[in-house]
């Protein structure tokens, strides 16, 4: 299998492959991966990952927060990323915000608003959060 | 087919597979039911086990084990119960636990 070469890996301290969750697993819980992501079983709850793909036999209850998001299986719940690729077998229900680019396949169930968003937008909200993070500060005298 | 998390993966949250799963990432919460749970030596978990078959230990656990056999290696760093059938231990491993053989393994799960 991919992860044998435990120690040369633990050398070089890079990540061989991506990591995998499987047809028959469902997790209740939080996911959160810095790499790359695929969901093949069952998740209730949110995840967030940089590259995720959502396989056939996978089912996501929750919200979706990633830079790519492939979903092919069953999302319900918002989905959030720059780029999006729906597949001819994938049913959505939620809405989808995306920053670049988004592809339907002809098949895809979308149920939702979907949404494009420009990134000056989520820049200037970011920054009113920090200004209000400020202004609470000096209310607060911290 | 068998799920494998990578070290730059954090779960949150109660996992039940009927397949074997990899760990080198840090898992907080249980793992409910399982054919076999392996932590890898990047593996940090805070939670109990349960496994049908077998639990092979290489990084950090803090929490209760259930599985007819548990081997840790030498990387192991366990706290807590272990409830067993057969138990190997590689010199090496940091160990603060409680071991008890018994003929039948119970799920740790209370429903």
């Amino acid at each position: 299998m991919f992860f044998q070469n435990k120690k040369s890996r633990l050398n070089n301290r890079e990540i061989n492959g991506f990591s995998h969750l499987g047809e028959n697993l469902s997790l209740e819980g939080e996911i959160e991966c810095k790499g790359e992501i695929e969901i093949a079983g069952k998740v209730l709850g949110n995840v967030k990952a940089k590259i995720l793909k959502v396989l056939e036999t996978g089912k996501i209850i929750g919200l979706i927060k990633a830079e790519r998001v492939e979903i092919l299986g069953n999302v319900t719940g918002n989905v959030d990323a720059s780029s999006i690729n729906v597949g001819k077998k994938a049913y959505i229900r939620g809405d989808i915000t995306y920053l670049n680019t988004i592809s339907i396949s002809e098949g895809g169930e979308v149920h939702g608003l979907i949404r494009r968003v420009s990134q000056s937008k989520i820049k200037s909200a970011d920054s009113d959060k920090i200004r209000y993070i400020d202004q609470s500060k000096k209310i607060l005298n911290i | 087919m068998p799920s494998v998390f990578q070290k730059d993966v954090i779960i949150k949250g109660k996992i039940s597979s009927k397949d074997s799963m990899t760990f080198d990432a840090q898992l907080l919460g249980d793992v409910l039911h399982a054919e076999e749970v392996i932590i890898q030596s990047s593996g940090n978990v805070i939670g109990n086990l349960n496994a049908k078959e077998k639990v092979e230990i290489s990084g950090k656990i803090v929490g209760n084990i259930a599985s007819p056999t548990i081997h840790l290696n030498s990387d192991a760093d366990v706290k807590g119960k272990l409830f067993h059938k057969n138990l190997s231990i590689n010199s090496g491993a940091k160990l603060e636990i409680t071991a008890l053989t018994s003929k039948e393994i119970k799920n740790l799960r209370k429903d």
